[in-house]
């Protein structure tokens, strides 16, 4: 198990776990995303802490049914929301870095909507402005990272 | 037209700093991921790629990095120009929201003579002045219709059986074609019939009047019969009667068939296609079941889990290909619409894979006592008493006060899926679409919960085994797919490639 998973407590039956996540390398936002998409068979409860969140986990369905005779334990479950929390700490991540880029693509995509208040610069015969010595870049992109 | 661009040496990185682009990723399986950028471009990858893209691990050096440039996954300072190109495509991904509303389906009467398990409407002994659409209400709605900032509409007359109505669909087609006309707009026109009551003088009626047909077809007599009763038991015959005499007065490409997947259908998907294939049609669509209006209410006799239709759409798909392997030449339409949001530049004009969703932006239905809906679901629902849905009436509101009725406004909060729950982040977004009535319809919540939803399962499981079959099908099953995304017969896509 990977380390910052190392403090899982689990109730008697293992029905139910606490996940202690490092609030250093996942956010709110991670947690809240991954714990969506296991909401058809377990529910979740977060609790936010001074350096990390308390994530409490559960079956929902605990015991023996019919259409399930033999319910999968909470430990079964941790592999696939660990997963689950690195990818989407990852999307996180590439959004907020892709978040400014996104609106100005799309901005420029719907140009003629009236969504810029100056037209984007460039025609379809020259978009790169090569035959307008004078013409401004079409957009200025810089390497520095946002924010 | 030509096209100028700076020369090569301009968009090589000079070293291998790099921002990245939008762009969402999504497990294949063990070995591979999928990469999928704004535009719906997307690449295949080893397990860990997005991550090590995500933090910069990639060097110019290594032929990933020009292959996620070219295709819009990172930028560097040379990239300036493709920008352009990204926002370029971004439009072209979103041609559909220019001139809304295309569709206008008018419910002429309720009337039937078919008591279908899956239908909402059956009014076998009803009268005719309740439940057929007035002269005033048609008026008011081709009125309507005419507004719509399309410069392309379809109109489509349903029913009930709208053949029951013929008068008033006379009237419909006639103030329509030369409001149209008048109007300087485009009018394609589609009556959508069981067929049963189609004489020859009708045929003639919409031959001379350019009227296509479209109309229902559930497989086998067994399938059909089963599934859409009516007094005589012989709605099969008198459908495949009636495709046959109106291909000979309209033309083969005339005539439409779909066909609604019950129970009683998911045993049989080879049968059902082989029916297709006996009349000779080229296109099938494998649609579920919608669950609205009585198709919830008897489900016991035609509901199902999304489960049981995968399996049934997947061995149908798997029979369709092998049919075009043998050299007939078939496509199944819910797959060719995917196939051309995953494959090509554009989007799609197929209202229920769009985002904004297409509910009243491209399409709005007219029912029989004035009512306006968002899309014939909506119309359902009404049927089963929620109104949630109607937008106002032709008689009483202006096409503005329909799109800014309560309900609309409610509808668009929840049509876009780029910032739905689990579809914000999803890679499959670009290929999806929103279906605030589908989910109010079966969770309570226009916005839906993704986890539980079978639009989410439905779509998610058939895009997932569709970039499966192009990774890793035989080139025959990949050459049927290409062919199929971009609207050619395997012959003609085979001409076209070089060997």
């Amino acid at each position: 198990m990977s380390p910052e998973f190392d403090r899982v407590e689990f109730d008697d039956e293992h029905t139910a776990a606490t996940i202690y996540v490092d609030k250093a390398i996942y956010s709110t936002s991670a947690v809240l995303r991954a714990s969506y998409w296991f909401s058809k068979d377990l529910y979740f409860h977060l609790e936010e802490e001074k350096q990390q969140l308390r994530v409490n986990v559960g079956l929902r369905s605990p015991k023996a049914t019919l259409e399930q005779p033999l319910p999968k334990k909470i430990d079964d479950w941790l592999p696939g929301i660990f997963n689950a929390l690195v990818d989407a700490q990852l999307r996180v991540e590439i959004q907020a870095e892709t978040a400014g880029i996104r609106e100005l693509i799309i901005a420029k995509a719907f140009a003629e909507a009236g969504v810029l208040e100056d037209s984007p610069p460039g025609t379809f015969e020259d978009p790169v402005g090569v035959r307008n010595t004078n013409a401004p870049p079409l957009v200025k992109i810089s390497n520095k990272p946002p924010g | 037209m030509a096209r100028a661009f700076l020369p090569a040496t301009n968009f090589k990185a000079a070293h291998s700093s790099y921002q990245l682009l939008p762009f969402r990723f999504h497990r294949l399986d063990t070995e591979t991921e999928i990469l999928v950028n704004e535009c719906g471009e997307f690449v295949t990858v080893p397990r860990g790629t997005a991550e090590r893209i995500a933090h910069k691990h990639i060097t110019s050096d290594q032929d990933l990095y020009n292959t996620l440039k070219a295709k819009h996954f990172i930028f560097d300072e040379y990239s300036s120009p493709l920008l352009d190109v990204l926002a370029t495509k971004y439009r072209t991904k979103f041609d559909f929201i220019r001139g809304s509303t295309k569709l206008h389906i008018f419910v002429v009467t309720l009337r039937c003579d078919h008591s279908c398990h899956y239908c909402q409407v059956s009014r076998q002994t009803a009268n005719k002045d309740e439940y057929d659409m007035s002269e005033e209400v048609a008026t008011a709605a081709v009125a309507m219709m005419l507004q719509a900032p399309s410069e392309h509409l379809t109109l489509e007359l349903q029913g009930g059986e709208p053949l029951l109505a013929m008068d008033r669909i006379k009237y419909i087609v006639s103030i329509a074609r030369s409001g149209a006309a008048h109007a300087g707009k485009e009018l394609d026109i589609v009556i959508t019939s069981n067929l049963a009551y189609l004489s020859e003088e009708i045929l003639e009626y919409c031959k001379n009047n350019q009227i296509k047909l479209s109309t229902s077809l559930d497989g086998p007599e067994f399938i059909h019969n089963r599934n859409r009763p009516r007094p005589g038991g012989d709605s099969h015959k008198l459908a495949i009667d009636g495709i046959r005499r109106a291909r000979r007065v309209l033309g083969e490409d005339r005539v439409a068939a779909l066909m609604t997947t019950t129970q009683l259908s998911l045993e049989h998907p080879k049968e059902i296609i082989d029916e297709y294939v006996r009349q000779s049609f080229h296109s099938i669509f494998l649609r579920p079941i919608s669950p609205y209006g009585f198709a919830v209410k008897s489900n016991h006799r035609t509901g199902y889990e999304m489960d049981a239709f995968l399996q049934f759409y997947k061995a149908g798909l798997d029979y369709i290909l092998e049919l075009n392997r043998g050299g007939y030449n078939m496509t199944e339409v819910y797959t060719k619409i995917l196939l051309q949001k995953i494959l090509t530049p554009d989007g799609t004009g197929y209202v229920d894979l769009q985002s904004p969703a297409g509910a009243g932006l491209n399409v709005l239905v007219y029912n029989y006592d004035g009512g306006v809906y968002a899309t014939d679901e909506s119309r359902m629902l009404a049927e089963m008493r929620d109104e949630t849905f109607r937008l106002g009436s032709v008689s009483t509101h202006s096409r503005a006060q329909l799109f800014t009725s309560p309900a609309f406004i409610r509808l668009l909060e929840a049509a876009c899926n780029q910032s739905l729950p689990g579809c914000s982040d999803c890679a499959f977004q670009p290929y999806c679409g929103a279906d605030p009535i589908y989910h109010h319809a079966t969770q309570g919540d226009m916005i839906g919960r993704r986890a539980t939803s079978g639009f989410c399962q439905r779509n998610m499981t058939v895009i997932e085994h569709l970039i499966s079959l192009l990774r890793n099908g035989s080139n025959d099953v990949q050459d049927i797919l290409w062919a199929w995304a971009t609207d050619r017969s395997l012959n003609e896509l085979r001409a076209s490639t070089p060997q």
